[in-house]
């Protein structure tokens, strides 16, 4: 043992206090007794008068100078040399998915065996450089490569897992490059329930694995609509990985009603099931399992069916059914009188754009699909008299407007088109799409003040409104007028998943599971703030948690399911540790003994004060 | 004294004794200890030749067929037994941990307990140099609860005069029965004359010595004053281990002296340290020494 302060064991001096203070005590002690008539025949002889001198064992003294000397040869700094393991660097590794959210086969949170797993390995290798790297779909660095074990024990401490994903490999060798970019790192301790995937062979990589319960699941769920309109149908998987037999019950709701099922399901068993769901009625479903497991974070599902976002649109000029007609079928459209509110307008027999003096009016803002109605109808137009009507050809190849149409079939009666000045009346230059006899049929453009679109010629001088290509053509100049989409297919998500809100407006908001309301969009793109994924043009939402969120934009709201990956419903598989025997170099370093003898010096104080108070005296003291 | 003297703990651990008396006493209620006059009981007690006015229900007619000779059955008459409870509240009861006048205060309650259950009239009687004014011997629970809301009201203080408290008592109450008195017996005065008063009445007396742990074995050791807590007579004296031992000594032959004449008297004599569960005491010393039936 060596004292790296010798000079204050001179302390030892104070010792002299103790037995000082203790005999100034004895002094002058009044004591009242039951009969002093029995003490005044024993008045003393030269004996007693000597008994005070002689030497009385007294625990109390004692104990107080063994605590002094303990105290002072602690403020000496006692060490001890030893001999520590130590490494270059290293880092440690915690799986941060979701599956962490459970129980060890013992019945521990994985994630409190996970930190003591991770303080162990810290406190093994005490001054080794070491980062403290988070694990999962969403992979983050909680402490930066440093010698500093006070705050990565304190990083350890705040670890919570998330109900993402498992990372990749690559996202952890990419947080381990950027922490050591000169060197390789001497060891990593990968602290999970699952095998990762081999890490590139520059590492040497310890595994510590953190064991997993039986775990009971659903690790399907699917909603349906029925053919007929009445509810919908349910399809799910439900998986028993414990090696005992489980009774539990699953409840498909739809927040208002529920239909449940009895399940008795054998170790290692999985069943699936459709079941029919006639009295739903609302488009987000939950699939609970009740009684659930001591891992619930797979017990309880999500889901939302398809749904529409409604259009806001304004229509100008007189009314016409095959337009309106194919308008309204490529999806909910909410007619507007208010022109600012609408995300188009229809403006239907314009007559400003041949006929620009006699309409004086301006073209209203904002983004416009312009049809040519004012001629009279084409009695001649008719498929049965294409030979009539000259071919339209596409001279825009690739372009959205043109998806799916086949131009060969349309036809336009040129003789509409031939007296006609028309580039004259367009909101500004365009892009011709379709044309006829080398006139412009279909042109799009933009403007300071928005998208366009111009059917030039009287709709009933073409063959379109007869052809099964109307429809869809004017889908396509809605979608690229409005770009929301017309159906939200992707309503399904998992934590962690970056989901692109290009399509909203940019004052749509996001109302998470929990009801808050997260930040708007596009201004923070509902990105968590140390996320790395990156932001669209149009805004990024990534769920943090599971549940349902809503997008609330000005035309309404929909809703999204954010569920738990399946893969992290742990199979209960035994996981093996790796890398144990790699080789390990010792130096020599200083064990600090202080802390124990301050702490045998309380110790001794306490046993101080229970005899002074007579706890361990066959008899109390007064 | 503020602590209560008595809990449900100490009661429940009494239930069902009972206190012995030798021979036959002479009560003023029926109750349930033999008494020298004839009565109505179960108990037999002897025959005797019939007078005219006697009940013939009682005349013993296979006496008279077989001797020819009218004779009536005489019953044994079961009356109460006055307890006397005499507490020392002196100064030097005030002394221990608990107070050894504590320990008086809970062994009288307990003693009032076990009697007024069996129907018995229980008298509280504290004194210190003088009788203080008395609880006299009454039935019921009532009176259980006037005990000890006096004992509660009762603050130790002053000398110790035992002769003089028992010569008070013995010229107070007419009646004789059972005895106690609880006092450490540490006096100067003496306490033999007033023991023997109570036996010459008929009393059957049980000298209950309540002493702490400090009296039998002091811990007072090097100069020290040593202050009377009666008289606040003070000496200063250097104590030692052989000091220690002559002091105990001489308590030791004081304890005797009075053991000696209890024996002598057929007193019932206790050293009853303060520590000492009143349940040992009673279901142990009590009944062993046939204070309890």
């Amino acid at each position: 043992m060596i004292l790296a302060r010798a000079g204050y064991l001179s302390l030892f001096g104070l010792g002299i206090l103790v037995p000082l203070i203790y005999f100034l005590r004895a002094r002058n002690l009044r004591h009242r007794v039951s009969a002093v008539f029995l003490w005044e025949t024993l008045q003393s002889g030269h004996r007693t008068r000597l008994a005070r001198f002689r030497f009385r064992l007294d625990w109390v003294l004692l104990a107080q100078m063994v605590a002094l000397a303990l105290l002072v040869v602690a403020t000496a700094g006692p060490a001890l040399r030893v001999r520590q393991p130590t490494l270059s660097t290293m880092a440690i590794v915690i799986d941060g998915s979701a599956s962490m959210r459970g129980t060890t086969a013992e019945g521990r949170p994985k994630a409190e065996e996970a930190i003591a797993q991770a303080l162990e390995v810290l406190g093994s290798y005490p001054g080794t450089p070491v980062t403290i790297i988070q694990l999962s779909m969403t992979s983050k660095v909680l402490a930066a490569l440093d010698g500093d074990h006070d705050a990565a024990r304190s990083a350890i401490a705040r670890f919570e897992p998330t109900w993402t994903g498992d990372g990749t490999t690559a996202s952890l060798a990419t947080l381990l490059e950027s922490q050591q970019a000169t060197d390789r790192y001497e060891r990593i301790f990968l602290i999970s329930d699952h095998d990762v995937a081999e890490l590139p062979a520059s590492f040497s990589v310890q595994f510590i694995p953190i064991t997993t319960a039986g775990n009971l699941s659903i690790d399907a769920f699917n909603v349906r609509r029925q053919p007929n309109g009445r509810g919908v149908v349910v399809f799910a998987g439900v998986r028993n990985d414990d090696s005992q037999y489980r009774e539990t019950e699953l409840r498909v709701s739809d927040g208002s009603s529920r239909v449940r099922l009895p399940l008795v399901l054998a170790p290692g068993e999985r069943q699936s099931f459709v079941l029919p769901f006639p009295a739903a009625r609302g488009v987000a479903y939950t699939a609970e399992l009740t009684p659930g497991d001591e891992a619930p974070f797979d017990d309880l599902r999500y889901y939302v069916l398809p749904q529409t976002m409604p259009r806001v649109a304004a229509w100008i000029g007189p009314d016409d059914p095959f337009l309106r007609a194919a308008v309204e079928v490529s999806g909910p459209i909410l007619w507007t009188e208010e022109l600012g509110e609408a995300e188009f307008i229809v403006v239907n027999g314009a007559a400003a754009l041949r006929e620009p003096e006699t309409a004086p009016e301006p073209l209203p803002k904002g983004n416009l699909f312009l049809v040519s109605m004012m001629a009279r109808r084409a009695s001649e137009s008719s498929v049965g008299q294409a030979a009539a009507f000259a071919p339209m050809q596409a001279v825009a190849v690739g372009s959205a407007i043109l998806d799916g149409i086949s131009p060969d079939v349309l036809r336009v009666d040129v003789a509409s088109l031939a007296n006609e000045d028309t580039t004259r009346t367009l909101p500004g230059d365009g892009l011709p799409l379709l044309i006829a006899d080398e006139q412009e049929v279909l042109v799009s453009g933009v403007t300071e003040e928005g998208r366009w679109v111009a059917l030039i010629p009287d709709l009933w001088s073409t063959n379109l409104p007869l052809s099964v290509d109307f429809p869809l053509l004017v889908d396509n100049v809605l979608a690229y007028l409005s770009p929301q989409a017309s159906s939200i297919v992707w309503a399904q998500m998992e934590p962690g998943q970056a989901v692109d809100l290009g399509w909203t407006s940019p004052e749509a908001q996001v109302v998470d599971p929990s009801g808050a309301l997260q930040r708007s969009m596009p201004a923070e793109s509902g990105l968590p703030r140390d996320d790395t994924a990156e932001t669209s043009a149009g805004g990024v939402l990534v769920a943090e948690i599971p549940g349902f969120y809503e997008i609330v934009t000005s035309s309404g709201s929909i809703l999204l399911a954010s569920n738990v990956s399946a893969d992290e419903s742990g199979s209960g598989t035994v996981v093996e540790a790796s890398g144990v025997g790699l080789p390990v170099r010792t130096e020599t370093g200083l064990f600090a003994l202080w802390p124990w003898f301050a702490l045998v010096a309380c110790m001794v104080l306490l046993i101080e004060a229970a005899v002074y108070h007579g706890a361990w005296s066959p008899r109390s003291r007064r | 004294m503020t602590s209560a003297p008595y809990d449900k703990a100490l009661f429940d651990s009494l239930a069902g004794l009972r206190f012995a008396f030798r021979g036959r006493h002479r009560g003023r209620f029926e109750g349930l200890h033999a008494s020298p006059r004839a009565g109505v009981s179960l108990e037999f007690a002897d025959y005797r030749d019939y007078c005219p006015g006697d009940d013939i229900r009682y005349v013993d007619w296979r006496v008279l067929g077989r001797l020819n000779r009218a004779v009536v059955k005489t019953f044994v008459r079961e009356e109460d037994v006055p307890i006397s409870v005499l507490v020392d509240l002196s100064a030097s009861m005030g002394i221990g941990s608990p107070a050894k006048s504590e320990v008086a205060a809970r062994l009288a309650v307990a003693i009032s307990y076990v009697a007024l259950k069996e129907f018995d009239r229980v008298g509280l009687y504290p004194f210190s140099d003088a009788l203080h004014p008395p609880l006299p011997p009454r039935h019921g629970m009532r009176q259980l609860a006037r005990i000890v809301q006096a004992l509660r009201d009762a603050t130790p203080g002053g000398g110790t005069s035992i002769d003089e408290a028992l010569g008070a008592f013995a010229g107070q109450s007419r009646e004789n029965g059972l005895v106690f008195v609880l006092s450490d017996f540490l006096t100067e005065r003496g306490w033999r004359e007033g023991l023997l008063r109570l036996l010459h009445r008929g009393d059957q007396v049980v000298a209950v010595q309540i002493l702490d742990s400090e009296d039998l074995q002091p811990l007072v050791e090097g100069i020290a004053q040593l202050v009377d807590a009666e008289t606040n007579r003070s000496i200063e004296l250097t104590v030692g281990p052989a000091t220690r031992m002559q002091y105990r000594k001489l308590l030791e032959s004081r304890i005797q002296e009075l053991e000696q004449f209890a024996v002598g008297h057929r007193v019932t004599h206790f050293v009853v340290p303060t520590d000492l569960p009143i349940r040992v005491l009673f279901h142990e010393m009590f009944r062993r020494n046939g204070v309890l039936a």
